[in-house]
């Protein structure tokens, strides 16, 4: 369990967003691979097998969640200003954002703005870049649009770059503001 | 100003790469502990409370011909000689249960007759308008409860 757990806790919090939730579900993770365990034990797949169920369980419980809070998500959506236009990036990011700021600090700003997203956008944003699921994939596992996610997407990034251009320093914050 | 496809791609590989240099994120040292501690919970369940699918492969394989059988019996007796006895037998909790539901049947119609023409009394007396402001303010009431179920998930849940 000690080789794994860490990969399913960081499918899980990335997924949810939410540490306390993440460790529940990384918990019925590890449970189902013991139920599985005669299986499991002989596969040379068990890290697959686990980031499998990692994220279907993931998925599932944001289904549930949405689903017993449908009312007052859609009552938040409407008074979102949440359309489906393109987003727009009211400042150009450098190529060189990443490079200017420390790697442990980096790494704390893309995990902090990753949490920071509106789930809608989280969700398929970390599917295709960390689950490295197609766009078709993504629209298929969350019952939406494929136009839906390429946008929710897209402005996922374009939020996380926004918060890297401001952790980045003053003088790649001013080439960002000049370009 | 809106993003180019050129813009969208670097946009992408950009963050493509801050999320593949991300390093895993440490498990909580509790998590391991939870698990253990649920597995020991479970283990110290009886058998039969766990889901079918995790029964050993023995007692699966017994429990259907027994269960088959159980039923089996129960259906020959119920259609045999020994049928109305057992029919008797089963029913007499049954209908003292019954006598007893009557005699709370007849309080209850009682009660209910007694509420009845005490309401009928009440809304004779009070006006039509404090009826009518009775249920326009039970209705104030559902939506400032939505209203404030509505604000307390914007603020909790809202960002997730």
């Amino acid at each position: 369990m000690s080789a794994y757990q860490d990969m399913v806790y960081s499918t899980t919090a990335r997924l949810l967003g939410d540490d306390a939730q993440a460790q529940d579900i990384a918990q019925d993770v590890f449970l189902k691979a013991f139920e599985h365990f005669e299986q499991l034990r002989a596969s040379a797949t068990i890290g697959g097998w686990l980031k499998t169920v990692a994220t279907n369980l993931s998925l599932n419980h944001l289904t549930r969640h949405r689903r017993r809070w449908r009312l007052f998500s859609d009552l938040q959506r409407s008074g979102d200003a949440d359309s489906d236009d393109e987003p727009e990036l009211d400042f150009a990011v450098p190529d060189t954002v990443l490079d200017g700021i420390a790697a442990e600090e980096r790494h704390r700003t893309v995990e902090n703005a990753l949490r920071r997203l509106p789930e809608h956008q989280r969700v398929p944003l970390v599917l295709y870049h960390f689950e490295e699921l197609s766009y078709q994939d993504i629209a298929q596992r969350l019952h939406v649009s494929l136009a839906k996610v390429k946008t929710d997407i897209l402005r996922g990034r374009v939020s996380l770059a926004r918060m890297l251009v401001r952790a980045a320093p003053s003088d790649t914050r001013s080439e960002a503001a000049q370009s | 100003m809106t993003l180019s496809p050129q813009e969208q791609a670097r946009l992408e590989r950009l963050i493509g790469t801050a999320c593949r240099e991300l390093p895993l994120l440490e498990a909580p040292q509790s998590l391991a502990a939870r698990v253990t501690a649920q597995l020991q919970r479970r283990a110290a369940q009886p058998a039969w409370r766990a889901p079918f699918s995790q029964w050993s492969k023995g007692l699966r394989i017994t429990f259907l011909p027994v269960a088959l059988i159980v039923m089996g019996v129960t259906l020959s007796m119920s259609a045999g000689p020994g049928a109305q006895r057992l029919t008797t037998l089963a029913l007499a909790p049954l209908s003292r249960a019954l006598a007893r539901l009557e005699s709370t049947g007849a309080l209850i119609a009682l009660l209910a007759t007694l509420c009845r023409h005490l309401g009928i009394s009440l809304l004779q007396d009070i006006p039509t308008f404090w009826l009518y402001g009775c249920v326009a303010g039970l209705l104030a009431l559902y939506a400032l409860l939505a209203g404030i179920s509505a604000t307390a998930f914007r603020t909790l849940y809202g960002t997730r």
